[in-house]
Order: C-alpha cells, then structure tokens, then sequence
C-alpha cells in the first residue's frame, strides 16, 4: 500500500497539473469566443449590405414612378398642344422632381446609414472577439499565477529560526 | 378647366431608424477589467494572506523568546528590589509595589505588541513573584515596625514612670496618685496595639506605675526624714503611717507593701556597704599609722598618731582593736636573744615574718633591732604595686594613661573596672588587721595570685562578650556572613565578594570595615574561654 501510495504523483503535482489544464480551456475558451464574435460580425455586415440594397432597390422604384410621372405629364401635354417643358407641365414636373428626389435621396442616405451601422456593429464584434480572447488569456494567466504560489507555498520547508535579538523593555539586556 | 396633371405619388417615407449597435466590446472590456480585477485579488489575497500568516508566526516566536527574556529580567529586577528591602534602602510598600507594577507594565506593553496572549502570561508571572515579594517585604516592615514601636513603648513607660513619680511628689493625695496613673496608663494603651505585643505592653505600664509609687514610697521611707533608722521606719508602717504618702501606702496591696519592703532593702543594704566601703578606706589609711605607732616612742609624735587614728571615721570595735594592737606589743627589751635575732631575720629576708610574728617578740628585742627587722619587713606596697602592673596587663591595658585595647567601650568599661576592683581588693586585704593582726607579705602576695586569677576569669568573660558584640556587628553589616565561620578565610572572603557584587560600591565601603571587626572577633574567640569536653565534674 505504501508503495502504491509513493507511486501516485503528489497531491500538490496533481493540483498544478489540473491547474495547467484549466488555465489551457480558459485560453480555448476565450479563442472560441473571439471566432463567435467574427462570425457575428460577418453576419452583421452582410445583414447590413442586404438592407442597403433593399434602400437601393426601393430607390429605384422612386426613379421609376417618377419617370412614369413627368411621361405622363409630357403625354398629356402633348395631346393637349401644350409644350410639356413650359409652362404648368413644366411646373409639375418640377415638383415631381422635387419630391422623387427628396425620397431618393433619403433611401440612399438609409441605404449608406445601413451600411455604415453593419460596418461598425462588425468592427464592435471583432473588437469584443479580440478582447474576450484576452481575457481568457487573462484568466489562465491568473489560474497559472495562483498554482505557482500555490505550489511554492505547500512545498517550501520551515526556515529554521535564527536567534534575534529582542528589544529590552528596560534598555539593557 | 383643364384636367390635372399626373403627379408623382410621395412614398411617405421616413428616414429608417439609426441601427440600434451591441457595443458587444465594451461588455467584453467590462468583464475583463473584472476579470482582472479578480484575478488581482486573488493575487494579493494569496500574498498577503501568506506574510499575515508568517509575521503571526514570526510574532509568535518573537514573543516567546522575549517573554523569556523579560522573565529572567523581572527576576533580576525582584531579586535586587528584595535586597534592598532586606538592606532597608526601601522602607516604604508604596515604592516597592509602584516599582513591581512599572516593571510588569512596561514589559507586558513590550510582548503585547506581539502576543497579547504571551502578554497576559507575563503578567501572571511576574505578578505571582510581585505578590511573593511584596508579602515578605511586608512581613518584615511590619516586624521592623513594631519592633520601633516596643522601643518607643519601652521608652515611653520609662518616661512615664519617672512623670508619674514626679506626678506622685507633687501631689500624694489617692486622687492626685490616681489620676497620675491613669494618664500614664492611657499614653501607654495609646502606642502599645502597634507594638508586638500588645498586652505585655500595657502590663509592663501597669507594673511601671506599681515600680513608681513603691520606688517613691521606698525612696520616702528609707530616708531619715521619715525615721532614723529601718526598724522604725518598718515598725511606723506596719501602723499604716507612711507620713506625706500614706495616702498611697494605704492604696497598695500586700504585694505592693512588699516591694517596698524589699526597696527598703536594698536602700539599707546599700547605705550599709557606702558605710563599710567608708569604713575599709579608713582602715587602710589606719594601717600605716598603727605600723608608725609599733615603732615610734616619741610621746608627743605618739599622742599625734594617736590623734590621727582616732579621727579616722572607724568604727569603735575596730578602734578598739587597733588600740589592743598596739598597747599588747609591750615594752622593748634591753638585752635580746641572738638566736631569736636571727631567726627572725631569716624569716624577714624570707618573706616570711609577719607582723604578728614580730609583736609578739617585741618584748624580746632592742628597739634598734625592732626598727631594722620592721623595715626588712617589707612593705605590702611593693607586691601591690608589683601586681597592680600584673592586674593592667591582664585586662590589656598597656599604660595607666591608655584605655585597654579592647573592641568595645562596653568591654573597656568592663576591664577597667575588674582592674580597679582587684586593686582596691588588694590594697584593703594588705592593710586590714585580721583579729588585730595585718596579713604577712606571703599572705598578701597569695591574696594577689588569687585575684589575679580572678582577673582573668573575668577577662575571659569580656572577651566573649567582645566576641559576641563583634559577631553581630559583622553579620549586621554582610548578612551574607550569617552562619559563616569567620575563622575561615576563605569562606568569609566568598561571603564579602557575594556582598561587594550584590551593593556596589557602598558595600565595599563596608566591607572594609567588617574585615576590621573579623579581625577583632578572630582575636576576642582567641582569648575568651573556651567549653572544654570531658570538665564536667
């Protein structure tokens, strides 16, 4: 029994070893968490593209409804001998203009701001992915840290004690 | 009227909402900072946990080894503080408990600061010898205390006694006697529950007032102002007449009456010895005249001696005998026996002739040869003066002028007086007649020998009482010398050095002068008597 018991590693071995261990999963952990957060990001980047192209899309139904638009009023223009660039038709036209491109200008801006939002939302992913990766770092770091004293602490032998010279409550010894 | 124009239809668009952002960077920072906070504490916990841990370990290793320190520096401390108590340097508790208390203060503030528990053991210690100390400094101040205070009570009762006697002439009256008593008792009582003991105190007050009225009485009795002589003086008390202190006689009891009695005693038997003593010193003086008077037929220088004898202050019947003396020796002859002549030469060239020899022969002789054979007689003087010198040397005096080398005054007083006593003694043995005859030279020089012997005997007393008086001057002043033979060099000299280490330079000074009394005592027990075995008769 006592030979079995002298074979086993240390108790204190065993400890750092399991320390070591722990310490390696904290720094897998935070890896695996930094590749979460990149794939977030990407997701959040072609989510955005997918929006600003819905805003592109629906920027070109502007263009097109206002094209019908000033066809029309340069249509009905014409049948009606009117000079479709002069005058009222012009006019409408002119306010036609006004308004499609106010809508077309806002979905290009949506369209921009949906891009813009993904972008930065993904560097914020990445940012936390890199930092969450540190932490574990961190984490193994402390686990490493406290299993050295640890060890050094339940290893280390009593110092003998050496003679000091104690202070004289009456000045003289 | 002209149809509407073809519009375009607005949307109605808004501009899309800002994207709501998960500042999922600053949550990871959050919980890194936290993380390594943790990871900080934990950190500093661990360290510090460990240096709490070895400074209570190192505090309490410093605290026993200093509690040990400080316990064999409190027993140094006690033990001084008890030499001094055993030297009287302190006399006061006070002192001594403030000192105890300020030695086990400052040493339990020292250990607390690190063992509160090694501390408290500290004080236990230390206060368990304080307590030890203080009740034996205790025991023996109050010793001393009240041994001062039989002192004071004993001088205080000699004091009153001599007030109460006073008290007792002044005012003889039972009142006056009474109220004496009362106030002498009452100081008494007043000083005796402080001495150590306190009852024999008050009785020997109690005995002094019963010592006061019957030494007054005596005193009053004995005189010749109350009667002329004892037996009437004894006779007018036996009838309660005491005079002026009958008052007081009345108030005595039978035991009382007997001491004065026995005070009447004495006075006569002192009165009586003042008279013989007066009487020896006039025989002494009539020894001489009555030795001219064997030898002078001069009438008229006879009538003077004659004179003289009778004005010395001798009592009749040795008057009377001196007379006989001198008249029984007859008449000279005109013709002599030589062979008479010459054996009474012989004898007187002897020393053997004595004065009575001689007398009885005058008859028998011429004057002529009567005269020689008186002057070859001898004079005692010589053999007096001769063993007066022998007597000095006994008693170690070196010259009459030169106190005895002795240690003591006591001692000295003592020498000179045996000296003194045996000289007188020799001079009244040499000059007294004994049935009218004075001793021969041979009979005078035996009576020397004899009181010399005597002398040394007495001598022997006073060394040992030098001997004694040394011996309790040393061990009064080295008390380390008690029970030490002080014939010893060495164990007399480890005794001084363990007294110099213990007192420092005073108790060199002492030192010094024991060495002195050791010295004394060595050659007093050289002199004094020693019990011999196996004498026992």
């Amino acid at each position: 029994m006592a030979a079995i018991v002298a074979a086993l590693p240390s108790l204190q071995t065993i400890g750092t070893v399991l320390s070591v261990v722990s310490a390696v999963g904290d720094i897998q952990a935070g890896k695996a968490q930094r590749q979460q957060y990149n794939l977030q990001a990407q997701q959040t980047e072609v989510e955005s593209q997918r929006k600003a192209i819905q805003y592109q899309q629906r920027s070109n139904d502007v263009l097109r409804r206002r094209l019908q638009a000033n066809a029309a009023i340069a249509a009905r223009a014409y049948a009606g001998g009117i000079d479709p660039f002069s005058g009222s038709p012009d006019i409408v036209r002119a306010a036609n203009e006004t308004a499609a491109g106010r809508e077309y200008s806002m979905l290009l801006e949506d369209a921009d701001a949906a891009m813009r939002g993904g972008m930065l939302q993904a560097e914020l992913y990445r940012q936390a992915g890199r930092t969450a990766e540190r932490t574990g770092f961190f984490q193994a770091a402390t686990k490493l840290g406290t299993a050295a004293l640890s060890y050094g602490k339940t290893t280390q032998t009593q110092a003998p004690i050496e003679s000091r010279n104690f202070p004289s409550p009456t000045g003289g010894r | 009227m002209m149809a509407r124009l073809p519009r375009y239809q607005e949307s109605g668009l808004i501009s899309a909402d800002i994207p709501r952002m998960d500042f999922a960077n600053i949550r990871e920072q959050t919980r890194q900072t936290q993380t390594i906070g943790e990871a900080l504490s934990k950190i500093s916990q661990f360290a510090f946990g460990a240096a709490q841990q070895q400074r209570e370990q190192e505090n309490k290793l410093t605290a026993i080894g200093l509690r040990t320190d400080f316990e064999m520096e409190a027993a140094r401390e006690l033990a001084s503080l008890k030499a001094q108590v055993d030297t009287g340097q302190i006399k006061d508790l006070t002192v001594l408990q403030q000192s105890i208390t300020a030695l086990a203060q400052k040493q339990t503030q020292v250990l607390g600061r690190y063992s509160a528990e090694q501390a408290a053991g500290l004080a236990n210690s230390i206060g368990g010898q304080g307590r030890a100390l203080m009740s034996v400094a205790t025991e023996k101040l109050t010793n001393e205390y009240r041994a001062a205070f039989d002192v004071l009570a004993d001088d205080a009762i000699k004091d009153e006694v001599t007030n109460l006697k006073t008290a007792i002439q002044a005012d003889p009256s039972a009142e006056g006697v009474s109220m004496a008593s009362f106030k002498a008792l009452n100081t008494v009582m007043g000083i005796a529950p402080q001495t150590t003991k306190s009852q024999e105190t008050i009785q020997k007050m109690r005995d002094g007032i019963v010592q006061a009225k019957s030494e007054v009485v005596a005193e009053y009795i004995a005189s010749t102002e109350f009667a002329s002589s004892a037996t009437q003086a004894i006779l007018r008390l036996e009838a309660n007449d005491a005079g002026k202190y009958s008052q007081v006689w009345a108030g005595m009891d039978d035991k009382q009456k007997e001491e004065v009695f026995n005070r009447l005693k004495k006075a006569t038997e002192r009165r009586n010895i003042v008279m013989n003593n007066e009487f020896s010193s006039a025989e002494a003086k009539a020894a001489p005249l009555v030795r001219q008077l064997l030898t002078e037929d001069n009438s008229a220088k006879r009538k003077e001696l004659m004179d003289k004898l009778e004005n010395l202050p001798l009592s009749p019947e040795k008057l009377k005998s001196y007379q006989g003396y001198i008249d029984g020796a007859g008449v000279f002859a005109s013709v002599e026996d030589p062979t008479l002549v010459l054996r009474l030469s012989r004898a007187a060239e002897a020393g053997t002739l004595s004065d009575s020899e001689l007398i009885k022969n005058r008859s028998r002789l011429t004057k002529e040869t009567f005269n020689s054979l008186v002057r070859n007689l001898g004079n005692p003087n010589n053999i007096i003066k001769d063993y007066g010198q022998r007597f000095d040397q006994a008693v170690g005096i070196q010259s009459a002028n030169l106190p005895p080398s002795l240690p003591t005054a006591e001692a000295r007083d003592a020498a000179v007086v045996a000296r003194n006593t045996a000289r007188l003694e020799l001079s009244n043995y040499a000059n007294t007649p004994i049935n009218g005859v004075l001793p021969s030279n041979e009979q005078v020089e035996k009576k020397a020998k004899e009181l010399l012997n005597n002398l040394g005997g007495s001598m022997a007393s006073v060394w040992a009482s030098a001997a004694a008086s040394a011996k309790e001057s040393i061990e009064v002043q080295v008390p380390e010398l008690k029970g030490v033979d002080l014939t010893d060099d060495a164990a007399v000299e480890r005794a001084i050095q363990a007294h110099v280490a213990k007192g420092g330079r005073a108790a060199s000074a002492t030192a010094a002068s024991v060495r002195e009394d050791i010295r004394t005592y060595r050659e007093a027990i050289r002199r004094a008597p020693r019990p011999q075995q196996g004498t026992q008769q």
